[in-house]
């Protein structure tokens, strides 16, 4: 059966300790470029009750959902409203 | 039957609605697809909405009723979030939908003739009935076996409580037809109970969030198949209950 998301966003304290999976985040992009640290964008629904977690406190992880392998983790470097 | 449609449990026949026609698309994915050299890298597919449209035809004895019962239609059928509908047409499921637009015309003082559409976000029909199943855990690890009905994966949700003290343990649930397991680290009272809600991505024990020990991936249940969920470190000497709570799906 394929994997339900072939990868998926995490919220962990500084702890490292899982708070939430973003199974709402979409528009997910990564850059990587040489000599800068991987960047991540991604979007989350307005209403999500997940969003309380994007704070400079925590940290995002992306990993890969079949083999369970971290790829990245990251800190919050910009959050903003997109309204229609 | 009354051959209408109710909308946020609201039968619109009881506004004078009548369903003249309605067209519920089939079922389209979007695949894209990434051309390199002679050969295409494909992406997984994605589901895009379900456009829903309904001819309704709707009748009242004078024109003030008529504009009465449209005011309510509207009112009742506009809303934020994605609601239930039914068509009395189609007995055994229902859809999340969301207003499009609602427009028509009046052909008499007596009648308004015109389109409902509705957005399906979500283009999964969901069972009107609902599947709670208990399985008792006693064996360590035990297997349990959950026949499913539908055409489309389901997203459970698992209550796993244990009947004795259990301690700190590691409590592991499996499903080995679609070969996904989560783990939950934790302690477990008599009585404690760990829900798995697939659907949310969520564990909670005892009604509360505790994701700080949950690893893996959360385990949905194939169609119509004979699921296999094996459980582990819920049983020592007093069998635990597995609830598995869902609706089934259609594609």
């Amino acid at each position: 059966m394929e994997p339900a998301l072939p990868f998926i966003l995490e919220a962990r304290n500084s702890s490292d300790e899982l708070l939430a999976i973003f199974e709402n985040a979409h528009s997910i992009s990564l850059t990587e470029e040489l000599n800068r640290p991987p960047m991540l964008d991604f979007l989350l629904p307005a209403d999500d009750d997940k969003l309380t977690h994007i704070s400079q406190a925590n940290q995002v992880w992306l990993r890969n959902y079949d083999t369970g392998a971290v790829l990245y983790k990251f800190v919050l470097g910009r959050r903003g409203d997109s309204r229609d | 039957m009354a051959n209408s449609l109710s909308f946020n449990t609201t039968d619109l026949s009881d506004y004078g609605l009548t369903l003249a026609h309605s067209d519920i698309p089939g079922l389209t994915q979007q695949s894209p697809s990434q051309l390199i050299q002679d050969i295409s890298y494909s992406f997984q597919p994605k589901r895009p909405p379900k456009i829903i449209n309904i001819d309704v035809d709707v009748m009242g004895s004078t024109r003030a009723i008529l504009d009465s019962y449209l005011d309510d239609i509207k009112f009742i059928i506009t809303h934020e979030s994605a609601k239930v509908l039914k068509l009395d047409h189609i007995t055994d499921r229902y859809w999340n939908t969301k207003l499009e637009s609602f427009v028509g015309y009046y052909s008499s003082p007596y009648h308004w003739g015109g389109t409902i559409t509705f957005k399906a976000d979500d283009p999964m029909a969901y069972d009107n009935s609902a599947t709670s199943s208990d399985h008792a855990i006693d064996s360590d690890p035990d297997t349990v076996v959950e026949t499913t009905g539908g055409t489309g994966t389901i997203l459970p949700v698992y209550t796993l409580t244990a009947k004795e003290d259990l301690g700190a343990i590691t409590l592991k649930l499996e499903n080995l037809t679609t070969d996904e397991e989560l783990q939950w680290d934790g302690t477990l009272n008599t009585n404690s109970y760990v829900t798995v809600d697939v659907p949310n991505w969520v564990v909670s024990l005892d009604g509360t969030e505790d994701m700080a020990d949950v690893s893996g991936q959360f385990p949905r249940l194939a169609a119509n198949v004979a699921n296999s969920i094996k459980v582990t470190a819920l049983y020592s000497s007093v069998a635990g209950v597995l609830n598995i709570a869902y609706r089934k799906r259609y594609l």
